[in-house]
């Protein structure tokens, strides 16, 4: 039996909505102070237009129902799923009134790639855009990589009442590291501000020394280090990573792509002392395991083609792309034509399969995750040992994830089920974009790219993609960062609920 | 200063054996640095034996 939603639940989704678009209102607080610093006086009348829209939309959803109303399972699936594409459609004003974009739908898109740290984008002129819209863009991709709901827990905005760790489980955080929520969610902001104030030095550094001057120098810098921790992908120049020609700039990216790819509570394990936990963690030793053999590939793939001759090229064009789409990251420092005509069909088929993989649960990264990948490896290990084995025998394993757990049904389900689910999205991608006309390589790179949240781009993502594409996308990008649950669970609900108010008006 | 900034690191994350709360950071950065260079060992090897 399906369980619909009553008009109390609909008043808790949308007070807890509610309060999540005010905060993506105040949020823009920062473009503005930026736009008001510049003297960009448009885009701040941009920011200003979109704060009002953000907190006037808020206040009225949040009025529909007391404060304080504790949330359920359901309620919190549903709440998170309203709340990115609530996020996406707010945060889309000011980026729709900025003149960078075509129209509405183009903007929705930069912000729902944005927030959910795909790097996907359709603004036009870049090179020429406000400082203030940059900030923007680059601080979704804070926003979102944080989570919109690790992020308004973290300020603990309205966010008090019993339904915080519904929330936070709902988002795909589904591990606690700390005893108290709350306290979870601003460890992870505690290990991202070191992370970020390093990488905004180390960046900064590499900019002055690559001629830049020292605005831009610490500007870029801060950006590319929010896009490369949060494994977003946008950057302030329509070249992307390929604007800098600095292999230092890339060495400190891919150092930084890397700390974002990884779990937070390996970060906390590792940052409170427990060094081992590093190498005995089987996400670890996947994720480990899977970016040495995509490499592998790579590396025979590009000798293979023989465009890139040097080592040097071999490891700034191979290597870094790699980590770049393992990472959930995308950047990159080629121009798209080139993955299809100077990568050669191994290694575009590594790096898809390394961004259909992606990186660590409770992390920045997309994709099927390292985690999954070692477990359903491991069933199939146990599968062969069970067929082997007597049939009176019992043959059972556990995994390290942490602490060591043991292999049951329940687990290697869940992991399978999610391995399909983002496995059937890849390829419905593919499908949708080559039945567009385009080749169905590029289709199907595109396609692993917006539902994985990497980024990477053949240069089908263009403003003049049909618009049945960029719609496809944007709902890629939205499931594939929710992991479908929470999005399954609102197509569930609303269909419930349509059966029940239909069966109301026949009796 | 190193044993206020490590007192407020245990207060609120609990107990830290490192003299210093940066020690995790720069163990992490150390840990990437080895594994980019055994990847990028790798590839070069893979593309010079291929």
């Amino acid at each position: 039996m399906w369980v619909g939603l009553h008009r109390r639940d609909l008043e808790v989704i949308a007070y807890y909505t509610g309060v999540l678009v005010v905060g993506i209102g105040l949020a823009m607080g920062i473009p503005l102070i930026t736009a008001l610093a510049a003297r960009e006086w448009d885009p701040a009348l941009d920011y200003l237009a979109g704060m009002g829209v953000a907190c006037a939309i808020g206040v009225f959803m949040a009025g529909a129902a007391p404060r304080g109303g504790t949330l359920n399972r359901a309620q919190a699936l549903i709440v998170t799923a309203l709340a990115w594409v609530s996020a996406a459609l707010v945060a889309a004003v000011p980026l729709a009134l900025s003149g960078h974009y075509a129209g509405y739908l183009d903007a929705l898109f930069d912000a729902m790639s944005g927030l959910t740290t795909s790097g996907l984008t359709l603004v036009q002129d870049l090179d020429h855009m406000a400082v203030s819209h940059n900030m923007w863009r680059h601080l979704m991709h804070l926003i979102g990589g944080q989570g919109i709901v690790v992020t308004a827990l973290s300020i603990a905005i309205g966010m008090r009442g019993g339904g915080a760790i519904s929330l936070y489980t709902a988002e795909g955080r589904d591990e606690k590291i700390l005893p108290n929520v709350l306290h979870t969610a601003r460890f992870i902001w505690f290990v991202s501000a070191v992370y970020v104030a390093v990488g905004t030095v180390a960046l900064t550094i590499a900019n002055l020394f690559g001629g830049l001057g020292v605005g831009r120098a610490i500007l870029h810098g801060f950006w590319a280090t929010i896009a490369c921790y949060d494994t977003g992908g946008f950057g302030p120049q329509s070249l992307n990573a390929l604007y800098y020609h600095s292999w230092v700039f890339e060495a400190v990216t891919v150092m930084l792509m890397l700390a974002g790819t990884v779990n937070f509570n390996l970060h906390a394990d590792i940052w409170r002392g427990d060094r081992t936990e590093l190498v005995r963690n089987i996400e670890a030793r996947a994720l480990a395991f899977n970016i040495a053999m995509m490499s592998i590939a790579v590396g025979i793939g590009l000798a293979s083609v023989r465009v890139f001759g040097s080592a040097g090229e071999l490891i700034r064009k191979g290597v870094y792309h790699v980590l770049s789409a393992n990472s959930g990251t995308g950047h990159q420092t080629l121009y798209p034509a080139q993955w299809t005509q100077d990568f050669g069909g191994m290694a575009v088929a590594a790096i898809m399969l390394a961004m259909a993989f992606g990186g660590m649960v409770s992390s920045t990264a997309g994709g099927i995750k390292a985690l999954r990948l070692g477990l359903v490896a491991k069933g199939v290990v146990l599968r062969i040992r069970q067929s082997l084995a007597p049939q009176s025998a019992v043959i059972a394993d556990k995994f390290h994830h942490l602490v060591d757990q043991p292999l049951t049904a329940d687990v290697l389900a869940n992991s399978l089920m999610l391995f399909t689910l983002y496995m059937v999205t890849y390829i419905t991608g593919g499908m949708v974009g080559a039945a567009y006309g385009y080749p169905i390589g590029d289709a199907l790179f595109e396609s692993i790219s917006a539902t994985a949240n990497v980024g990477l781009s053949t240069g089908i993502t263009t403003p003049g993609m049909p618009v049945g594409l960029k719609l496809m996308y944007i709902l890629q990008m939205w499931a594939g960062r929710l992991e479908f649950i929470a999005l399954l669970a609102l197509i569930a609900s609303a269909i419930a609920g349509l059966r029940s108010a239909r069966r109301r008006r026949r009796r | 200063m190193a044993s206020e900034g490590r007192a407020r690191v245990e207060m609120r994350y609990g107990s830290n054996p490192y003299r210093y709360w940066w020690t995790g950071l720069l163990l992490e950065l150390v840990t990437f640095a080895i594994f980019v260079g055994a990847v990028i060992g790798l590839t070069l090897l893979a593309a010079w034996l291929s």
